[in-house]
Parts: structure tokens; C-alpha cells; sequence
């Protein structure tokens, strides 16, 4: 894959009086700040240790964020072929990370808070979409553990179908999502607005996600960039693009407005 | 080039002629230029002092100097800060535009002054608003001053230079007119000097021009050896017997016989006592029994009788016998014979041999006043020409045959002359102007000399080269050799490496054969297993592994990936894969173990609560349970920040 002007661009270093710093690294890091708004939201909380905030926005905060961080993920391999754009491959192991990290303190704190019977099994495992939680929290432990350059070495070229597992999350996460929400239509008569469900929202950005990872269409892709038709590419992508901001902007709505809520309002007394 | 000495003299009439015009020419110029001098010089002044008013071909920084809105007025100290950013740089603006013509007349002078409007040459780095880039506009001085805020220093400033011009123009139209006068007057005289230096040519004898002529120049003095009788008959302008311009006659300035500069057979110079020169008795010279020789003629000189010499082949082609009226052949304008060999005078062409031949003397080709006349001769082997410049007189045929002054006959075109020195020695008894003809040889020996003097330092030289030349193929062969053994070398170093990593490739293969054959999985590195395990593990389990895995992965991997990452296989160390399998062993074992985990504790929980309350949401499809968050958290409300800890105060 040829070398982008923007590539290009990012390797070149910014000076400054102290010192010079790669572009990269600058752009890295701003974009990989909003990670963190899902544990910053939820952190008035923890270390408030206010019960009734983390039960009631928990799920919400830290699910939708999690939510989020895997998409994010699943988003970069697609933007670099659509774009061929590299400089922003290192975002996928980080929103992975802070995908697991999220997921991890969400179910850490599920299992405190939450209301179901059972003890802390129960609260995990007690229902169908907690065990599918559950499941995703577990499995990204090992993606965790070998999200780094030595793992990465230690499992050679095994590395990458282990990282691979993402795709089983990914799955699980709509299973979750299904079975939390349902289908939405038994809800009162009408149910409820379709994009105001997490499971639609979750559909309607994997669809492009998975459309643009099936191996035909990164083939035609790959075709009409060898040929100069870059339009032809983003006109193809734009409908795909368009439905995956459509339930990204819903997801995102959710976590601020539920986040800022658990970080805002003050703790309900006892 | 051939040139007589009739077109010669036509050649000084026309040089002489050419120097008058040209010495006219300057004079007039000078004149003119005296005249003109004046105004000329003046703008030339003016030019050279204004550098500015010829636009500079390159293209630089500039920068137009604005009017002063408000504010401090634009100084150079501005301009810098502004265009390069240091103040400080103010002095290379200065040191650019120093004296440099501006739009206003004035001249950039004292960095403290500057006015608006004034173009301003910058460095290559300046950069930023108002910095143009392009040629220099050229500057015109205008007679209005553009800026009015100092009208006595403009007016001043723009007095001073056309004063200045005026000054400077008279005395550059005194040093102009004089220079071109001067220069006239030494074009004058060298014209002058050429002339009379041709006239004094002329008239000195050619026979005391003592320059010897070198390889290219051609004999401008030799002997006449033969006249055309044709010419000599006919023509009116031929000179006769008693012409004073005849050698040997009547005219005492040309060395005859007896003249005192002639240098007599006794002479050391004559070539007959010159050990160098062949003589009579050398063993070179042509006798009357020499093939080349002429035969015996009553009418003709006679030889001492000489040893038969070596038989020479004659040149071929028609000959003509001078000295015989029927053979003689006419004269034809623009013909020339072929050369031939001295004949028998007299005898009839079907006669005598071929090698006893001697040409006639035949136009040439008419140029000038006089008919020039080539007569081609053969001394030996060795035919020569010689050029009359004018024709002979009737009375040279029978009284010399060689009658013409050495005056008359212009050049040899032809090599060996020298060897007309010895045939025309033996005949000199019979010639008046044997001077002529000896100093023919003399000067036909000098040049032999000469040219053998050449030939051997050109010789010299070829080989002087030829060696230099060897010496660097030699060198290059060697360099080549060196190169070529040195690239052997590293091919052969290449051919070892390959060799070398070929069998480690070899060995890395069987390793992994083997090692893929092995019962089980390396816990340690692969430095520690051959000296321990497989001493204690051969026989544990050999059969269960060695039929699936080498079997399998070996020919799957290979057909499936060929080009995917050829490069980071030979690389890994030989327990790399080993290890990484191991790895991934190892972490499918924890994925299995979360997922375990999780199926156990859904089924547990499942066992427990029965699997209608695992599925069943109470508050409905859709729905998380209240958050817990009320809406009555606002200022004033009852779970307002703060509102508790008041409460609590109140309780008792």
C-alpha cells in the first residue's frame, strides 16, 4: 500500500523551543483522549463510592462506552483501507484496550452494585445478557493480557489470529445487546423508536464494519485506488459511512448524556 | 598556396591599397570621434554613474518604499525588522543599494535617509509584505521629486549629478578623441611599415635570404631547370638573353659565375665538399651508367662514367622529350603535365627508354600579368616542380635550358629536391646559371635535413606517446585485473555466504522437521534439548504426534502462504516457531478457560434460578432498571447538593 501524502505528514516532527515532537504522536494522542471519558464520567462515582450513582449509571455509562471503544476498534482497519491512511493504526490497540479496560470495570462494578439475586455470580452470570457479558469480559481478558509489543513478539505470527478473537466480541456484543434490549416491537404497542434501541445502534454500525472487511470489497477497493478512482471508492463508502454515524451519533448522545448525568447530579442520599 | 611574384606584387598593390583605406578610415574616425566624443562621453558618464538605469538581468528582492501614512516615516532599520527580521541586517540593505540610482534622482547614501518610493534591492531571505521578487524594475530618474517633504536636499541632490556629468563629459571626450587619434596614427604607421618592409623585400636579391624554408613553406628560390620553348616563342613578355632580369647576363647584382658571393666548387659549402652531401664519387650518385641517367647526348652534358647502380622503375605515363620540337607538346592553360624523368635531349620519344624521359616546361594557368608556367622535372626517382613567373626568353632554350634567374622561378612543389643537386652538379659546365641550381640544392639539402630533422622528432615523439600510451593500457589492464579479481573475490565470498546460509537453511529445515516430529512442545529453550530431552522423552508419546502435525502443517502452511512474509521465516531463530505455538497454546488454553468459566457460571445460575428466570427481564424487553437518578436534585429541590447534611443539622 502506497505511502499517503498525510503519512507522510504525520512523520515529520513538530519544533518547539525544548525540543521537537513527531506529528503522530500529537495527533495519537488527542485522538486517543476520548477513551477516557467513559471512566472519567464514572469516576465521581467510584471514588465517591455512591452505590445508587454506579447502579444506576454504570450499565449505562461504561457499557455504552465500552460499546464505543469496540467500535472504534473495529473502525480503524476500514478507515485505513478506504483512506490508506496508517498513521492511525496504532488507535485500534488502544480503543481495544480501553474497550477491555472499560468492560472490565463495568463488570467489576456490576458485580457490586447491581440489584440482581445471587451474590456477585448472580450479578454477573444471572441472566442470559450478563452471562453474554460476562463471556465478552472474560474473553477480552487474554486479548488484554497480549495487547502489547512483547506478547506480540512471544506469539509471532501467531499474534494476530489470537487478536482475532475481537471478532467473537464483537458477536457476543450484539448477542448482549439482544437479549438485554430485545427486538424492541413487544414494548408497548409501537415499541420503541428503532435507533433509540442499543441493538439497532449496534447493528447499524457493524453493518458497515463487516461489509468493509469482507474480502470482495476490499478487493474492488484495492482495484479502483490502483486506478485512480478514489471518488468511486468514497461515493461506494458514503451510504455505509452515513449508516455507521447514524447509530455512532446515537451511542455517543447515550454515553453523554447518561455520563455527564453519574458525573453532574449529586449522589442520591442513603 | 602558390604565388608568383606578378600576382605578388598584385597582392602588395592591394595590401597597399588596403592600408591606405583602412589609415583613412581611422583618421576619419578619429575625426568623427573627437567630434563626437564629447556628448558620448557625457552619456557614457552618465550610464556608468547611474547602475541602476539598466535593469540588473537577475532576479532578486526588492522592496518599493511606501509613503508614510502615519506614524514614524520608513527607515531601513524598519525595513529590515520587517523583511528579515533582524534590525540589525539594516546595513545589508545599505550595502545592496549604496549609491544605487533612485526613482527621485537621489541616491541611496546615509541609512538615516531614505524616501518613499525608492526601490530597494534585499537579501536572497528576505521574505514577508511588501518583498517583491524579479528583476529590479529599472529606474528612470525623473525630473520632479516624488516626495516634497525635503525640497532643498532633493533639489541639491538632484543638481549635483548632471553638473557632475557635464564635468565629467568634457574630460572623457578629451581622453576618447585622443585615444582613437593615437590609435589612427599606429594604424597609419604599421600600414607604413608593412609597406616599405614589402618593397624592401622585393628589391633584396633572393639569393642572400638566408632563412632556410621550413617543412611548409614553400622553395621561394631555386633554379629554373627548364623553359617551354612554346612559350618562350610566342609569347612577347618572355624575357630574352639579355634581359637585364635574366641571372648571368648583364645585370651585376645577381651572382653569376664569378661573382664574389658564390661560393665555388672549393667552397666548404658547396655540397661537393660537404661530407653530408652526396658527390661525385659517392656511391649515390647517379652516373651516366645509372638507369635514371640520361643517355648519352652530343648536345648534352656529359658524366663521368659511373658503376651501374641499382635499376629504378620509372613512374609510369606518357612522356615528352624538352629538348625535341616534335615531342615537345603544346602548351595548354590550365594543364599539367605529369611528372617524368630527365630525358636525352633530342632523342625521339619511341626511341629512348621511358626512364631517360624529361618534361616540358607548359602553362599552368594564367593568373596576374604574367603566365605561370609549371615544368615539372625528375632528378633520379624523385620528380619536382618548379613555377616561372615569367616567361623565358627565346634565348634561353639553347643557351641554358635552364636559363630562367633565380629570380624568375618561384617554387619547388614537389619533395627530394635535394637530389637534384648531384645530376645538375655534373652539368654544370654547361649551365650559366648553375648558381642558381646549386643554391637550389643547398636549399633543397637544408630542407631534406630539415624535414629528416622532423621526421625524427616527430618520430621521437610517436614513440614518446606510444610508450605513454602503453604504459597506460598497462596501467588500466591492471586496474582491470585488479577490479576483475577483486569481484571474483566477493563473488566468491557471496557464493560462500550463500552456500553457508543454504546449509544453515538446511539444518533450520531439519531442526524443524524434526522437531515438529518430536513427541512434545518445548517448555525451554531449544539450546537445553538435545542433551536432555530426548534422552527421557523418546519413548513417552512418539506415536501420537509425529502422524498429525509434520504431516499436516508442513504441506498446508507452504501452498497456502508462499509470498506472504517470506522474510521474517528465515530469520527467526530455529525454537521461535516452537515457542510462539507454545504461546498461542497457552493463550487459547486462557480463552477457553474465561469461556469455561462463563458457561459454568450461566449454567450454574441457570441450575440454580431455573432457565425462565436466566431470560425473563421484569421490567420488560428493553428496559434497565431504574438508574436511581431522581430529577429532584436541582437547587432548591429536596435532594439538592447539600440538602441532606442540612437535615441532618436540624435533627436533634
Amino acid at each position: 500500500m502506497p505511502r499517503t501524502a498525510v503519512d507522510t505528514w504525520m512523520e515529520q516532527d513538530f519544533t518547539f523551543t525544548a525540543g521537537t515532537i513527531r506529528r503522530q504522536a500529537v495527533a495519537l494522542f488527542l485522538l486517543r483522549l476520548p477513551a477516557l471519558i467513559p471512566l472519567f464520567f464514572i469516576s465521581r462515582g467510584v471514588i465517591a463510592l455512591n452505590n445508587n450513582t454506579l447502579n444506576g449509571a454504570e450499565a449505562d455509562v461504561l457499557g455504552t462506552g465500552g460499546e464505543l471503544c469496540l467500535l472504534v476498534t473495529l473502525l480503524v482497519t476500514p478507515v485505513i483501507t478506504v483512506t490508506r491512511q496508517r498513521w492511525i493504526a496504532p488507535l485500534r490497540r488502544w480503543y481495544g484496550i480501553m474497550f477491555a479496560v472499560t468492560a472490565i470495570a463495568d463488570a467489576s462494578i456490576a458485580s457490586i452494585t447491581t440489584e440482581f439475586a445471587g451474590g456477585v455470580f448472580g450479578r454477573l452470570a444471572g441472566h442470559s445478557f450478563l452471562l453474554a457479558g460476562l463471556t465478552i469480559v472474560l474473553l477480552s481478558l487474554p486479548l488484554l493480557a497480549t495487547a502489547n509489543n512483547p506478547a506480540q513478539r512471544w506469539l509471532g505470527k501467531y499474534w494476530k489470529p489470537l487478536q482475532r478473537t475481537t471478532y467473537v466480541l464483537w458477536g457476543l456484543l450484539i448477542v448482549h445487546l439482544a437479549l438485554l434490549e430485545g427486538l424492541g416491537i413487544e414494548h408497548g404497542e409501537d415499541g420503541d423508536p428503532v435507533f433509540h434501541q442499543r441493538l439497532y445502534q449496534m447493528v447499524a454500525c457493524s453493518i458497515p464494519l463487516f461489509v468493509l472487511r469482507l474480502p470482495p470489497v476490499k478487493h474492488w477497493i484495492a482495484r479502483q485506488q490502483k486506478a485512480a478512482r478514489d471518488w468511486l471508492v468514497y461515493a461506494a463508502v458514503l451510504p455505509l459511512a452515513v449508516l455507521f454515524v447514524l447509530g455512532f451519533a446515537f451511542m455517543v448522545n447515550e454515553e453523554i448524556f447518561k455520563g455527564v448525568g453519574a458525573f453532574m447530579l449529586h449522589p442520591a442520599g442513603d | 598556396m602558390t604565388l608568383s611574384r606578378g600576382f605578388r606584387g598584385d597582392a602588395g598593390c592591394f595590401r597597399q591599397t588596403a592600408a591606405h583605406i583602412v589609415a583613412a578610415a581611422l583618421v576619419v574616425t578619429a575625426m568623427f570621434a573627437a567630434l563626437w566624443a564629447g556628448p558620448a562621453a557625457s552619456a557614457s558618464a552618465s550610464r556608468s554613474q547611474s547602475p541602476a538605469a539598466s535593469p540588473p538581468t537577475k532576479r532578486v528582492r526588492y522592496y518599493i518604499v511606501p509613503q508614510p501614512r502615519k506614524g514614524p516615516a520608513v527607515t531601513l532599520y524598519g525595513i529590515a525588522a520587517r523583511t528579515l527580521g533582524d534590525t540589525h541586517r539594516y546595513i545589508e540593505i545599505f550595502n545592496l543599494n549604496k549609491g544605487r540610482l533612485q526613482p527621485n534622482g537621489r541616491r541611496l547614501e546615509n541609512p538615516n535617509t531614505i524616501d518613499p518610493g525608492w526601490i530597494l534591492q534585499l537579501p536572497a531571505d528576505a521574505s514577508g509584505p511588501g518583498v517583491h521578487f524579479g528583476r529590479l524594475p529599472a529606474v528612470t530618474p525623473s525630473t520632479t521629486s516624488p516626495a516634497s517633504h525635503r525640497p532643498s536636499r532633493q533639489a541639491a541632490g538632484g543638481a549635483a549629478p548632471h553638473s557632475l556629468l557635464r564635468s565629467t563629459g568634457t574630460g572623457s571626450a578629451v581622453v576618447v578623441g585622443g585615444a582613437l587619434v593615437l590609435l589612427a596614427t599606429a594604424g597609419l604607421a604599421v600600414a607604413l611599415s608593412r609597406r616599405w618592409a614589402g618593397a624592401a623585400a622585393r628589391r633584396k636579391p633572393s639569393h642572400t635570404k638566408t632563412k632556410a624554408p621550413g617543412p611548409r613553406d614553400s622553395v621561394r628560390t631555386g633554379a629554373v631547370v627548364a623553359v617551354a620553348p612554346d612559350i618562350r616563342a610566342t609569347d612577347p613578355r618572355w624575357p630574352v638573353g639579355d634581359h637585364p632580369s635574366l641571372p648571368g647576363g648583364v645585370r651585376p647584382s645577381l651572382p653569376g659565375g664569378d661573382h664574389p658571393s658564390f661560393p665555388g666548387a672549393d667552397h666548404p659549402s658547396f655540397p661537393g665538399a660537404d661530407p653530408r652531401l652526396p658527390g661525385g664519387d659517392h656511391p649515390s650518385f647517379p652516373g651516366a651508367d645509372h638507369p635514371r641517367w640520361p643517355s648519352p647526348d652530343p648536345s648534352w652534358p656529359r658524366a663521368v662514367s659511373r658503376s651501374t647502380g641499382p635499376r629504378r622503375e620509372s613512374p609510369p605515363g606518357p612522356r615528352y622529350d624538352q629538348r625535341s620540337p616534335a615531342a615537345s607538346r603544346p602548351a595548354a592553360a590550365g594543364v599539367r603535365n605529369p611528372p617524368g624523368n630527365w630525358g636525352s635531349p633530342g632523342a625521339p620519344p619511341g626511341d629512348v627508354p621511358d626512364r631517360t624521359r624529361r618534361w616540358p616546361a607548359q602553362v599552368g594557368k594564367i593568373g596576374g600579368a604574367a603566365i605561370q608556367t609549371y615544368q615539372d622535372v625528375a632528378s633520379g626517382d624523385s620528380p619536382f616542380q618548379v613555377v616561372l613567373t615569367h616567361p623565358p626568353a627565346a634565348g634561353w632554350e639553347r643557351a641554358t635550358g635552364l636559363g630562367a634567374r633565380a629570380e624568375d622561378m618561384l617554387q619547388f612543389s614537389r619533395g627530394q629536391r635535394a637530389q637534384l643537386v648531384d645530376p645538375l652538379r655534373r652539368q654544370a659546365g654547361e649551365f650559366r646559371d648553375v648558381q642558381s641550381l646549386w643554391l637550389a640544392g643547398r636549399i633543397l639539402s637544408g630542407a631534406e635535413d630539415q624535414a629528416a630533422e622532423i621526421r625524427y622528432e616527430a618520430r621521437d615523439q610517436a614513440a614518446a606517446m606510444r610508450a605513454t600510451a602503453e604504459q597506460e593500457a598497462a596501467e588500466i589492464r591492471q586496474q582491470a585485473a585488479a577490479a576483475r579479481a577483486t569481484a571474483e573475490q566477493e563473488a566468491a565470498e557471496i557464493r560462500a555466504a550463500a552456500m553457508t546460509m543454504s546449509a544453515e537453511l538446511g539444518r533450520v529445515a531439519a531442526y524443524v522437521t524434526e522437531s515438529l516430529a518430536s513427541p512434545s512442545m518445548p517448555a525451554t529453550k531449544p539450546d537445553a534439548w538435545p542433551a536432555i530431552k530426548p534422552a527421557t522423552h523418546p519413548g513417552a508419546k512418539p506415536d501420537g504426534r509425529p502422524g498429525v502435525k509434520p504431516g499436516s502443517r508442513p504441506t498446508a502452511k507452504p501452498a497456502t502462504r508462499p509470498a506472504a512474509k517470506p522474510d521474517a521465516q528465515p530469520g527467526t531463530k530455529p525454537g521461535t516457531r516452537r515457542r510462539q505455538y507454545a504461546a498461542l497454546r497457552l493463550a487459547r488454553i486462557a480463552i477457553a478457560a474465561m469461556f469455561l468459566f462463563a458457561v459454568i457460571a450461566g449454567t450454574t445460575e441457570v441450575a440454580l434460578h431455573g432457565f425462565k428466570f436466566f431470560v425473563f427481564r421484569s421490567a420488560g424487553t428493553g428496559s434497565t432498571p431504574d438508574s436511581g437518578l431522581k430529577e429532584d436534585q436541582g437547587p432548591g429541590q429536596p435532594n439538592a447538593p447539600g440538602a441532606h447534611h442540612q437535615l441532618n443539622r436540624h435533627k436533634p
